[in-house]
């Protein structure tokens, strides 16, 4: 094993994914390395069979890795073993093969498991004008909301910038009870094809139904949107029930598992 | 070609592939669409796609799909 220098780190990053390693968790684009790499926030290891980067979070450190077996988790078990930290593995995977259950080859605090939901255009007619744009007077209240609801690791949350820019390009819509906001939903289009990136009830609010309506007013401003995906935790069953049940979302067999050294 | 289509309307039946000059401009295909696409044709085509060849611009029509599929030793 050898601590490889800033200098060498894009060399080996080009020169890796030529290899046609077999697998890889390596998702980004080659820009987003270059960025991380200004930020002098990477560092890798080099070994015979698989490369492995650790991206710099700031309360966690990002596990990247291009092998030809699962071999590399031992080097990885090497350079973690003095170093007292929280490491993030992200794997998606089409099906749910178990060589890529980490579990049984490290210790994991914890394994997060979302799946990708599909709804192909299977929408009933929805209308409903309960809901507003949130705006950049919400913006607090949503990083609150946002906070207390979701974890840091894994459930993606947006950075203030990324929540700006929602809120300008009107792809956040809230419901209110007078002044309160009891949910919101943030969602990313793309001319035919909706994203939704974020549902958010407010916990006082909870179990009244609002997710539905904003899945309602979610659906009345996207109707002539042809698909519809997101992510939702396999062990957040009023959630899939909501998204399965009430608005013919399907299970895709596309797993994004997160394993937390 | 026909194969390359039917090919993507098992992947996104909801979508007509005839009808769009970019299908990841368009959205008929994200990134983890890509994912599960290198998958298909790389077991009917017999073909290894380069990781370095994963980028938008080889899935975003049916010709750039089947010239990578050669690129990559596969025969259409």
């Amino acid at each position: 094993m050898s601590m490889i220098t800033k200098e060498q780190i894009y060399h080996l990053y080009t020169e890796a994914i030529q290899k046609k390693y077999r697998y890889s968790n390596c998702y980004f684009q080659p820009q987003r390395f270059e960025e991380w790499l200004k930020e002098d926030a990477v560092s890798c290891y080099s070994f015979e069979n698989s490369i492995i980067f650790l991206l710099n979070e700031t309360d966690h450190i990002k596990v990247f890795f291009m092998s030809d077996d699962f071999e590399w988790i031992n080097n990885f078990k090497i350079i973690v073993e003095n170093i007292q930290n929280i490491y993030v593995i992200e794997i998606v995977t089409k099906g749910d093969p178990e060589c890529y259950d980490l579990s049984t080859k490290i210790r994991c605090r914890e394994i997060i498991k979302y799946e990708r939901l599909r709804n192909g255009g299977e929408i009933s007619e929805s209308k409903t004008d309960e809901y507003f744009y949130c705006t950049e007077k919400d913006h607090k209240i949503l990083r609150e909301m946002m906070d207390s609801t979701f974890r840091p690791i894994g459930d993606h949350i947006p950075s203030d910038i990324e929540l700006d820019g929602f809120i300008k390009s009107k792809s956040i819509i809230g419901i209110y009870d007078n002044e309160s906001i009891a949910g919101f939903i943030i969602f990313e289009d793309t001319k035919k094809t909706s994203y939704v990136r974020m549902l958010c009830v407010n916990e006082k609010y909870r179990g009244k139904g609002i997710g539905n309506k904003l899945m309602q007013c979610y659906f009345s401003i996207h109707k002539d949107f042809k698909s519809f995906t997101l992510w939702c935790r396999a062990d957040n069953t009023p959630a899939l029930n909501l998204y399965i049940n009430k608005w013919n979302y399907k299970k895709e067999n596309l797993y994004n598992y997160i394993f937390i050294v | 070609m026909e194969e390359i289509y039917k090919i993507l309307s098992e992947l996104r039946p909801e979508f007509d592939f005839t009808d769009s000059d970019d299908f990841v401009e368009d959205g008929y295909l994200d990134s983890f669409d890509i994912i599960s696409l290198v998958s298909a044709i790389e077991e009917k085509y017999n073909a290894k796609i380069d990781g370095l060849d994963v980028v938008p611009e080889n899935f975003c029509t049916v010709e750039a799909i089947a010239a990578l599929i050669r690129k990559s030793g596969g025969t259409i």
